[in-house]
């Protein structure tokens, strides 16, 4: 294992060698033996996890968590069930619609003023054209001349 | 009842049994409190989000089927909601709380040390969401990179590029403010 990738490997995996994966363990305490410049990285990854560990273990959410639990104390909402539920995939229960309601109740205003439209709105038929083709029925008749073949 | 899984538990809230939904609440509450506020930087949001989830466990449990651990699943709902959240508003860094003061502690040591972690707290609050996700769930919750991957819907490897990226990032940050004397 060379010294860059050690330095990944540190960053990836942590600083602590022994949740390494076996081989690349192995690999790594073969470097840190040998090169001084490894070891000087293994420090500093240490101390690096360290200090996120650290600024990350801050604080005490007790009372949070307490509050969270005060409010789930009231009467809990109905469950969801469906008939269908065993169609559902777990992964989509976890989608969370809100940001897009806005967005979904357009869309389905729109698609019901189309239907609405579509069934009750005004006749676009072009009444000319019917006049015309009612009027004048030899203007359809396409028939050729039986002995000349020429079209009237 | 106490020492039954997750899954069992989940078993019995998807037949409405309210005390096993009280248990796993217990169980969980505290931790997803935790990880909320590391993402979302606000206690009022991680408390709001945390509540939002255990009412979507508790609404959605008929329909939930075993195809990861419950943790992973309920992290996930949490972690989206945070993320969600947070395209809403701004993050706020939390300050860093700190341990009580030692009266026998060196004070000059003491301001260092606090004000090294406010720097890191910083420079976590100033990565982006999913490089601080990972951090939070690998260094706080403690888990392995597969079931951060499984809890952020990715790869191993992606993890691992992730984690690198978020290092490279926190130790730049940290020299920047050593060399700016901040």
């Amino acid at each position: 294992m060379k010294l860059d990738e050690f330095r990944d490997r540190l960053d990836a995996h942590g600083a602590d060698l022994s949740a390494w994966p076996q081989a690349q363990r192995v690999a790594a305490e073969r470097l840190v033996a040998s090169d001084p410049a490894a070891r000087v990285a293994l420090h500093d990854a240490q101390q690096l996890d360290r200090l996120i560990a650290r600024s990350l273990s801050a604080g005490s959410t007790d009372a949070a968590a307490g509050r969270v639990l005060a409010k789930l104390a009231r009467p809990l909402p109905p469950q969801r069930r469906s008939l269908l539920s065993w169609a559902w995939p777990a992964a989509l229960l976890d989608v969370d619609l809100a940001p897009a309601r806005l967005r979904i109740a357009a869309l389905a205003g729109v698609a019901a003023l189309g239907v609405v439209l579509g069934l009750f709105g005004p006749d676009v038929t072009d009444a000319s054209v019917v006049v015309a083709s009612a009027s004048e029925p030899d203007l359809a008749v396409f028939e050729p001349e039986p002995l000349t073949g020429v079209r009237p | 009842m106490d020492e039954a899984s997750d899954e069992d538990l989940m078993a019995r809230i998807a037949a409405g049994d309210e005390p096993a939904f009280r248990l796993l609440t217990r169980r969980y509450a505290g931790r997803a409190v935790s990880l909320a506020r590391r993402i979302t930087g606000n206690d009022a949001d991680a408390e709001e989000v945390v509540q939002e989830a255990l009412l979507r466990v508790w609404t959605n449990a008929p329909r939930w089927r075993p195809l990861a651990a419950f943790r992973t699943w309920f992290y996930r709902v949490v972690l989206n909601l945070c993320l969600s959240r947070r395209r809403r508003a701004p993050f706020v860094p939390l300050a860093a709380a700190g341990d009580p003061p030692d009266p026998s502690a060196d004070v000059a040591a003491a301001a260092e040390r606090d004000e090294t972690e406010r720097r890191i707290a910083t420079a976590i609050a100033d990565l982006p969401d999913r490089q601080r996700a990972a951090i939070v769930l690998t260094y706080y919750e403690g888990l392995s990179n597969a079931e951060t991957a499984a809890i952020l819907e990715t790869s191993v490897s992606s993890v691992e590029a992730l984690l690198v990226r978020a290092k490279r990032s926190l130790r730049d940050k940290l020299d920047e403010q050593r060399r700016g004397g901040v």
